[in-house]
């Protein structure tokens, strides 16, 4: 077995927090208001909330922050802004926000590499944790919902344990001080994280039939149903900075008032603001919500072309609770294009 | 202390307010410590007692026109400046006195107000651009500071300053603050309102109501929709949305039903 | 932990020289310290960046780049503007180069037309250095060259040396001209694709094309009518290439980033991408 499995009591859970918190700031998914969470840095495991789901942002936040310092310059230097980077601890990430890191790592990485996302991502331990679905989640549609990278270390609920996967030598690191809080996983152990898995299989209401979502994304590019949604529309971009791999920014110059210095900074941006394809000249490539809504469809569940290749979309369900237009349940949208796409094979047929 | 020699190779600023509420001088006012080592303040009635009407490199104009005096002085303004610059709401979109005033005729308001005999002329609150070539426009209620000082530092070097026009939204989701429109279905425009106080009523759980003008190309019609859904009444959503000045052009594309004052 | 480097750091360019053109374009020159610029190939495009002002995408200009670099720059926006401000001697920060250029290898041992309209005669003029500068191995070489105005021709005082060059047919075109210093049959009132129809152009050239959004659909159906085929047609397309590398987003089109898959595409790869304008593909798949 390549992960190294083990069994931690929940009662242990504090120890084990406090062993994580000697490495690091901790952050975890807290409590925010009665539908909402959030990572924050927690001090204590009480503040964790193991029973969110999904928080307002997404864990990117901690590796490509909303705004920060690219470079600074004077009338005779430019200089790379480094920050003094602290190692963190990202406690609570489930499977969908581990595959959005991994897609998020992907561009990140290609080259030329962002060293801002990197050094920080690469200067952080990540503590997955199981979940059990809501009705918003659809994961299991997008095939994100088995952790299958992008962690250290991997808690599974099993009852009154955790059963702990410890995937990387920056895990097996972090594990060594609790040691004797462990055990090694016997085959109960095994059975009841099998169980777990099964039954969290069986237990999605959500989703759709994921086989030909490419192609029916191309398809559908001109369906009614992209100028109906567009309709109510608000072009606030929320659906954009909560999702897991929303990586679009913005570069902006601030000067100082002496005239000489200033710094660039990278700002989040969103691919629904009217400006976001608009070139020089104010030509606009997409001057519609109808325009910009489609395209974000399109990214998120065709996704790229060569050379990555994959969809965007992990099925996190973050979008869909952030819309305040409801026109971001994904699952809906695609079941309707799907069965739009039948009925036209239907038709074509006859 | 700087030297009368020095003095005069600085830019000249001035900052000159027509009918508004002063809130972006107060802001200025609280930031000029940082400005003085730039520039050379040549009017700015609000905070000196000597002023120059002479020409001035960057003039800042708060407040709308709403009275025929302001006219002729923005005029003024206009020609002995080089940049012009509408600086908060009522400058850049007219304001309370725009919007949520541009239901009644103004006669009735100054009769009721002044009674038979007013002592003064009112027009309608119109911003600056309806006059005048604005050079750029820093909405705000009040301003913000850092965009101030950094739209300054611009034109400062003869820029073009950069002002975005993005919604409430992102700076609200940047905070990570619960959306009040989705979980407590207040009424709030954060959609089509634009950014630059930090999203500061829903941080403290409130609705926006759009004291900074709209953001730019405001999904209007999509926003009132969604409002009525939640129970609000279509003049009480129009009232709302047209509150800060937002102009009727931007209801263009409502329903034809919509009353649009 | 080791830390690598940050992709947006630009390098310093003084700027040699300033040469007016037509209307708002400038001929800027850079030099810059490094050889990083010098390995430009003709159609990539580099990040021009004026301190405190900000950042904007420009093609390379010219296609012998050898310890400078040149920029055609319109003045349309805020960036353009700051630095039409700026004089000889003082320095801009330059990215790059970026993306995919014209294939000129590929291009080798083939006929060559290049379609350049306005603004897009920019990185066909560092196709057409590039092509004479080794012109023996290019087989024959037409340039087409629309603009609404003769009053807007760019490059006037090369063009008219390429004019007198026997080995590259030279098609002038504008809807509308005044006195022109050109020899007047060089100019002819008109469009590019009037210009594709009398120059003879046929399924076995390559066809280099650059211009605004608008002229492409035309253009290719003029080439299409040539029996030019999708293989052989070559587009340069303009989106918001914010950050060159493939991360911003702004230039995403189809799915892939104009910025490192562009801005240089084969007609054929783009058959069946969204969102085209410039194809008129819109929904068509």
């Amino acid at each position: 077995m390549m992960d190294h499995c083990f069994v931690l009591a929940k009662d242990s859970f504090a120890e084990f927090f406090e062993s994580l918190s000697k490495l690091g700031r901790v952050y975890a998914p807290v409590k925010v208001s009665d539908q909402s969470y959030s990572f924050r840095q927690v001090e204590s495991h009480e503040q964790i909330a193991f029973e969110a789901l999904r928080t307002i942002l997404p864990p990117k936040k901690y590796f490509y922050p909303t705004q920060e310092t690219i470079l600074r310059y004077n009338d005779v230097q430019i200089e790379e802004h480094k920050p003094e980077i602290d190692f963190q601890i990202l406690f609570g990430v489930h499977p969908c926000d581990l595959a959005g890191l991994g897609i998020m790592d992907t561009i990140f990485t290609a080259g030329p590499a962002d060293s801002h996302y990197l050094n920080r991502r690469q200067s952080s331990l990540i503590v997955g944790l199981s979940c059990m679905p809501d009705k918003h989640c659809f994961c299991q549609s997008m095939g994100t919902d088995c952790p299958e990278s992008g962690y250290d270390l991997f808690l599974t609920d099993i009852g009154d344990d955790y059963l702990l996967e410890v995937r990387t030598a920056a895990g097996v690191k972090a594990v060594d001080p609790i040691m004797p809080l462990l055990r090694a996983a016997g085959q109960d152990d095994e059975s009841r994280y099998k169980a777990f898995w099964s039954n969290r299989a069986q237990a999605f209401t959500n989703g759709f039939k994921p086989d030909n979502l490419r192609s029916v994304m191309a398809m559908e590019w001109d369906n009614k149903i992209w100028d109906e949604m567009a309709d109510r529309c608000l072009s606030c971009g929320n659906c954009t900075p909560v999702c897991p791999t929303c990586y679009c920014f913005d570069l902006v110059d601030i000067a100082s008032l002496n005239g000489t210095s200033g710094e660039r900074r990278r700002e989040w941006d969103s691919c629904q603001f009217v400006g976001f394809a608009q070139v020089a000249a104010d030509y606009n490539f997409r001057p519609g919500p109808v325009d910009r809504l489609k395209f974000w469809y399109r990214h998120k569940l065709h996704g790229f072309d060569d050379p990555f290749g994959f969809q965007t979309c992990v099925g996190c369900g973050r979008c869909t609770v952030s819309c305040p237009a409801g026109i971001d349940d994904i699952v809906s949208v695609v079941q309707a294009l799907q069965a739009t796409n039948q009925a036209k094979t239907k038709h074509d047929a006859n | 202390m700087t030297t009368t020699t020095e003095q005069k190779t600085l830019p000249c600023i001035a900052v000159e307010s027509l009918t508004g509420c002063a809130g972006e001088l107060l802001v200025i006012l609280d930031n000029l410590e940082q400005l003085l080592p730039f520039v050379r303040i040549v009017s700015f009635p609000f905070a000196q007692s000597k002023n120059e009407c002479g020409p001035v490199d960057i003039t800042f104009v708060e407040g709308s026109v709403s009275q025929p005096h302001d006219i002729e002085k923005l005029k003024r303004i206009r020609s002995n400046s080089r940049w012009l610059i509408a600086i908060g709401n009522c400058a850049v979109w007219g304001c309370v006195q725009a919007g949520a005033c541009s239901r009644c005729h103004v006669e009735d308001m100054l009769h009721a107000v002044y009674g038979d005999e007013s002592p003064i002329k009112a027009l309608p609150a119109r911003p600056l651009s309806d006059f005048v070539h604005v050079d750029a426009m820093l909405s705000g209620c009040p301003i913000n500071a850092t965009q101030f000082l950094s739209v300054t530092a611009s034109l400062l070097k003869d820029h073009l300053p950069y002002i975005t026009h993005k919604p409430v939204c992102l700076e609200c989701k940047l905070r990570e603050n619960p959306c009040v429109l989705i979980e407590k279905n207040l009424p709030c425009l954060g959609p089509v309102t634009a950014a630059g106080c930090g999203a500061l009523c829903p941080s403290l759980g409130a609705a926006c109501y759009g004291c900074w003008g709209p953001c730019q190309s405001p999904q209007m019609a999509a926003m009132a929709t969604i409002l009525q859904e939640k129970g609000y009444q279509l003049d009480e959503v129009l009232s709302r949305l047209q509150t800060f000045g937002a102009p009727d052009t931007l209801f263009a594309r409502m329903k034809p039903d919509a009353e649009v004052a | 932990m080791m830390q690598i480097s940050t992709p947006f750091m630009p390098e310093k360019g003084v700027i040699r020289s300033i040469v007016p053109m037509a209307q708002d374009n400038y001929l800027f020159e850079f030099k810059t310290d490094t050889d990083r610029l010098a390995a430009c190939k003709p159609g990539q495009f580099v990040e021009l960046w004026v301190p405190g002002v900000g950042e904007c995408p420009i093609s390379v200009c010219s296609g012998r780049v050898t310890e400078s670099i040149q920029l055609l720059v319109r003045r349309v926006g805020r960036v353009t503007n700051a630095l039409f401000q700026m004089s000889e001697g003082d320095w801009a920060g330059l990215r790059g180069p970026y993306g995919h250029g014209f294939p000129v290898e590929r291009y080798k041992g083939q006929n060559l037309c290049m379609v350049a309209g306005g603004l897009g005669i920019a990185p066909i003029r560092s196709l057409w250095q590039y092509v004479l500068d080794h012109r023996q191995d290019f087989g024959k070489v037409i340039l087409i060259y629309g603009m609404r105005h003769s009053d807007e021709m760019l490059f006037r005082e090369e063009l008219k040396l390429l004019l007198q060059r026997g080995d590259i047919h030279v098609f002038l075109a504008a809807d509308d001209a005044t006195v022109c210093e050109l020899p007047p049959f060089a100019m002819q009132v008109g469009r590019v694709t009037d210009m594709i129809r009398q120059a003879a152009i046929d399924h076995d050239f390559q066809v280099a094309i650059c211009g605004p959004p608008v002229m492409y659909k035309y253009v290719i159906e003029e080439l299409k009518a040539k029996h030019v085929t999708d293989q052989n047609i070559w587009l340069s397309l303009e989106r918001q290439m914010k950050c060159g590398i493939g991360k911003c987003g702004h230039c995403f089109i189809g799915g892939r980033f104009t910025c490192q898959a562009g801005p240089v595409f084969q007609l054929a790869d783009l058959k069946f991408v969204p969102e085209l304008i410039e194809c008129d593909n819109g929904g068509a798949q």
